[in-house]
């Protein structure tokens, strides 16, 4: 429902408003673990990024923590479980996995001990449905968008609720040598299905694949990957924050963690994110 | 030996369209003893038998003064002749001094007057003038309601001819629902609140509309930026009866399909204000008064629209000369619908609705027992339906519907009070309102106590029965206020209430939106009290009194106070209860007001100082953090300077401290995105810069021959005059070009001059 409260702020935004910078001098918090990784079911290996925060305004790259002891259990659906310690990756600066192969329905478990505590974290690696079609068609400029290509994004929800969703789009004009993610905060989208199930996926979904009008020549690739409940929390925690401004803001808080010292009375937390997801993906060549 | 006694009585008016006046003086010179006009311009005094010189006098008006010989009981209708020979007079209510009234706490502002002060973007606008009082705070430009006392927007009680309105605000927050050439009079009673208000810890906002003119045919109207408006207003019988009907339309869309990017939206709001009036004699009269309003915007398929409907039926009756009944049956309904509609190329669509309405029935009677004691006493009962929200949902066949059940909510009161004349000093208002909230729905939900400030989880479903727990709700809410005169030029005065809440409204955004949704208290949210103390010294100086000046402080304590777990959903959320918290609140402060009525240089001063802080479990480690709208210091400069007859000049300063907000102390990436995070967990641990904006304007009269029944008046206004860029928020993103820098930005609503330009007309 957030979704709605976005649009009736974007109405609001375009109406009236401005933004200037503002100066402010910032408190330095102390530094905390941050965790960032996924266990997707395509192939590996996967990363585990471990790194300390910054204060808000330090732009320099996070401290990375190398000196840690960080395992994935992957359990399967019969409660058969297989461990892989990750080992440091220097030219990733990252945990990766040696021989875990991301599996739909497996749970996966993660153990770090860092900074002298244990952290455990855990996901789900859902179904996926596939991206049934994609394709673009030429669209004249409107309120919010400039006239150019725009793709059309088919795929359903599976019937049964629980169903939770990111959804990404790449491009690669026909210079790149990769395709690039749309990453600024205005496009991380995520969906559940508590009034949706077993839809098609539906507006502001939809608007999420059309960051901006696309060119001829260009593949645009659409992909969902399912996500499980704490992930799609975190991610629509997320999108509130980064997304903060307006008339309309809610307070700043933060985003919640599915990462837990292991000892609860321990005043050191972590934050950030595992996850485990499937993807579908499909692409489209841009032609006139 | 006992003396006969009898009651001189009977209605006060302007003599030159026959709306009554509320709270002028009526003053008997041999007794030395004053009675105010009540809200239907009705007066009562108990005399023993004799001769006596009665007095009337109201501000702006010429006195009238007649002998009244009492021998039996008297009926005595008076109309006073307005001063003023044009619209260029200056007026400010007021009309018994505040140093002479017992109420405190309190402001009026007269129509007239809200119609010098400069307004954004040349509308006048109530709500907006309030804000230029004592108490009265927003959160920022353009957000909906207004904060009093340390209180939040849903603890102001708005009646609009008793009828409460849910949303007072056109355009998300930037111009009020009130038609000004439709309002007689509005009143703002932040403390010592008498015993037959109640609902809203915070103020109660009472605003009255116009009877219509009773004299003559009568025509208003005017062109601005935003608002086209027209009144009319008429006799039907003379005298007896007659009617107004006011609307007002924003017309800046009617451009809309000349822009090739514009012409699939829709963006405008209306509304309708009407009423008639009828004395069918000397005793009974009946009023029958209704507005409504709605904003609709549609982007596309995309649409979305809001308003407030209500409905007022009252009648006035008098069971003797000495006791007045006001008997009033309200409606009231606000509702919201948004959604998007199929189109051929796009199968989906869905649709949010909600709705609250409200019935009531409510009697109110003064007894004007003798020239020491006036007794009022009532009850009223409200039932409130509560549609929090009903989705609708479709896609290629399917569809889903996602229906919060409705609740209901029955809120019932009783009141007896007493204005008491102890001596000439000391006057005292002292009462009890009993109050009653009663909670039905189909079912209760019962949720499992868990860790603080996390979503509380559902753990059954109960069946609701007359018998089920914590529905209902008694509480007793005393009252009392008092009046010492030091002299004749000044008075100190004291105030306790207690408040008792029944309904919130549950939004967690900066400024409310019109998507926010109205709870009753449930087995899971209990009703808020609060207690407010308040101490006055009122005076009254220089030549002619000229000033009037006061000084009020208070202090109030609040319970059950309602605030929401992190990134709370509150919107079609099945189990919202699981996302409130309850806490504590307290809010304290000091408000310096001083104003000159008269003369060609006029206006008001109001400065305060104020602090209103709230303690919540799982909110900032449980510790007392500012509300969202705590200013510490609020000041308003309003000058006004009557040049000619024909021109006037206005303008406005204000300057307050910025709200508080709550920063980030680090951040982290996930997935290549920078995401803010508070090491502390603190709430509110910043300011933004403080607001401070001057606003200018003019009227202009339109020149010619007074008798000319048309008369015309151009206004041409500048808010924000030096362009100062005042942060209604300011929060933190990365860079739109480097992803990888993080920065603060400053929100601003109105950062440029805006000039413009009206013209109104009365015919």
């Amino acid at each position: 429902m957030k979704n709605i409260l976005f649009v009736a702020s974007f109405l609001a935004l375009i109406l009236f408003g401005c933004e200037y910078p503002q100066k402010v001098t910032l408190d330095n918090g102390k530094p905390q673990l941050a965790v960032d990784g996924w266990i997707y079911n395509t192939p590996g290996p996967y990363e585990i990024k471990l790194t300390f925060t910054n204060n808000y305004f330090d732009n320099s790259s996070p401290k990375v923590i190398s000196d840690a002891k960080v395992v994935i259990e992957d359990k399967d659906t019969l409660g058969n479980i297989i461990a892989d310690t990750l080992v440091f990756n220097n030219s990733k600066q990252a945990f990766v996995t040696t021989k875990l192969n991301g599996t739909i329905s497996h749970t996966y478990t993660l153990k770090i001990s860092a900074l002298g505590e244990e952290f455990v974290s855990s996901s789900k690696l859902n179904r996926v449905p596939p991206v049934d079609s994609l394709y673009s068609e030429f669209e004249k400029a409107g309120l919010g968008n400039d006239e150019g290509y725009a793709v059309t994004f088919v795929a359903r929800d599976f019937p049964g609720r629980g169903d939770y969703y990111r959804f990404k789009v790449y491009r690669k004009k026909p210079a790149d040598i990769e395709p690039i993610l749309y990453n600024k905060p205005e496009n991380l989208t995520v969906a559940d299905d508590q009034n949706t199930d077993g839809f098609d996926f539906i507006p502001p979904i939809q608007f999420s694949f059309n960051p901006e009008p696309y060119s001829p020549g260009d593949v645009v690739t659409a992909e969902i990957i399912s996500i499980d409940r704490n992930a799609y929390l975190f991610f629509d925690e997320a999108i509130e924050q980064i997304n903060n401004g307006g008339l309309f803001a809610s307070p700043p808080a933060n985003v919640r963690t599915n990462i837990y010292n292991v000892n609860p009375n321990s005043s050191v937390e972590a934050v950030g994110l595992f996850g485990a997801g499937g993807v579908s993906r499909r692409d489209v060549l841009i032609q006139k | 030996m006992a003396q006969d006694k009898f009651t001189i009585s009977g209605y006060l008016k302007d003599a030159k369209n026959g709306e009554v006046l509320i709270g002028a003086v009526v003053v008997v010179k041999e007794k030395a003893v004053s009675v105010a006009s009540n809200e239907y311009g009705f007066f009562s005094i108990t005399l023993p038998q004799g001769t006596y010189t009665v007095d009337v006098n109201y501000i702006g008006y010429n006195a009238s003064s007649q002998t009244v010989e009492l021998t039996k009981n008297v009926t005595i209708n008076i109309e006073l002749k307005s001063e003023e020979v044009n619209l260029q007079e200056v007026i400010i209510s007021d009309k018994k001094s505040t140093v002479e009234n017992l109420e405190m706490g309190t402001n009026k502002l007269d129509i007239k007057t809200i119609k010098k002060v400069p307004a954004f973007l040349g509308e006048v606008d109530v709500l907006r003038s309030l804000q230029t009082l004592p108490g009265v705070s927003t959160v920022g430009e353009g957000a909906g309601g207004f904060n009093v006392r340390g209180g939040s927007i849903d603890q102001n009680l708005i009646l609009l001819d008793e009828a409460p309105v849910y949303n007072s605000s056109h355009a998300l927050g930037f111009f009020s629902v009130f038609n000004p050439d439709a309002v007689k009079d509005v009143k703002l009673i932040k403390g010592g609140i008498p015993s037959n208000y109640g609902g809203r810890l915070a103020s109660i906002l009472d605003v009255r509309l116009k009877d219509g003119n009773a004299k003559k045919f009568q025509m208003d109207g005017g062109l601005g930026l935003i608002f086209g408006r027209f009144s009319m207003e008429a006799p039907l019988k003379k005298d007896k009866s007659s009617f107004i009907v006011a609307g007002r339309r924003s017309w800046f869309d009617i451009f809309f399909p000349l822009s090739p990017t514009l012409k699939e939206n829709k963006v405008y709001f209306y509304d309708l204000t009407a009423k008639v009036n009828y004395t069918i004699n000397e005793k009974n009269r009946v009023f029958l008064s209704g507005y409504f309003g709605r904003d609709v915007l549609s982007f596309g398929n995309f649409g979305f629209n809001w308003g407030n409907t209500t409905a007022t039926l009252r009648w006035n009756h008098l069971f003797s000369s000495k006791i007045f009944m006001n008997l009033t049956a309200f409606y009231s309904n606000y509702d919201y619908k948004l959604g998007a509609e199929a189109s051929s190329d796009n199968q989906a669509n869905f649709s949010i609705k909600s709705n609250i309405f409200n019935y009531s029935l409510k009697g109110d009677f003064t007894y004007y027992l003798n020239t020491k004691n006036t007794i009022n006493f009532g009850a009223q009962s409200i039932l409130y339906i509560f549609q929090p929200g009903k989705g609708y949902f479709a896609s290629n066949g399917l569809e889903f519907r996602n229906e919060l059940p409705s609740q209901r909510g029955l809120e019932s009161s009783l009141y007896l009070s007493n204005e008491q004349i102890v001596s000439t000093r000391l006057s005292l208002q002292y009462g009890l309102r009993l109050t009653n909230f009663n909670y039905g729905a189909d079912s209760l939900n019962i949720y499992a106590d868990t860790t603080r400030g996390i979503k509380k989880r559902l753990i059954g479903k109960e069946l609701f029965s007359s018998n089920s727990k914590n529905t209902n709700f008694n509480n007793l809410e005393p009252r009392f206020s008092l009046k010492y005169t030091l002299d004749e030029k000044s008075s100190i005065k004291l105030g306790y209430n207690r408040m008792v809440q029944y309904i919130h409204l549950l939004s967690n955004t900066t400024a409310s939106i019109p998507l926010d949704v109205w709870t009753p208290s449930t087995n899971n949210i209990k009703p808020q009290i609060s207690d407010q103390i308040s101490a006055g010294y009122f005076k009254n100086f220089g030549p002619n009194a000229d000033y009037e000046a006061s000084f009020e402080t208070y202090y109030k304590s609040m319970s059950n106070q309602i605030d929401y777990i992190n990134n709370a959903d509150l919107i079609l959320n099945q189990q919202v209860e699981g996302e409130i918290l309850s806490g504590k609140g307290r809010a304290y402060g000091a408000e310096f007001y001083v104003k000159r009525n008269k003369g060609k240089f006029n206006g008001w001063i109001s400065y305060t100082l104020a602090k209103t802080e709230r303690q919540v479990e799982g909110i900032n480690n449980e510790r007392w953090y500012p509300s969202r709208f705590d200013r510490r210091h609020n000041l308003v400069v309003v000058a006004i300077y009557d040049m000619s007859k024909r021109l006037n000049i206005s303008s406005t300063f204000t300057l307050s401290t910025g709200t508080p907000a709550t920063f980030p102390t680090n951040r982290y990436e996930i997935q290549g995105l920078v995401i803010p995070h508070n090491a502390y967990n603190d709430r509110n641990n910043y300011r933004i810069p403080s607001y401070h904006r001057l606003d200018l304007a003019v009227t202009l009269q339109s020149a010619g021959n007074e008798l000319r029944r048309w008369k015309g008046s151009w206004v041409f206004s500048v808010y924000n005059v030096y362009a100062r860029k005042n942060p209604f928020s300011v929060y933190f993103q990365q860079n739109a070009n480097t992803p990888s820098i993080t920065e603060a930005i400053r929100f601003v609503v109105v950062g440029a001059p805006i000039p413009s330009i009206a013209y109104n007309f009365t015919f």
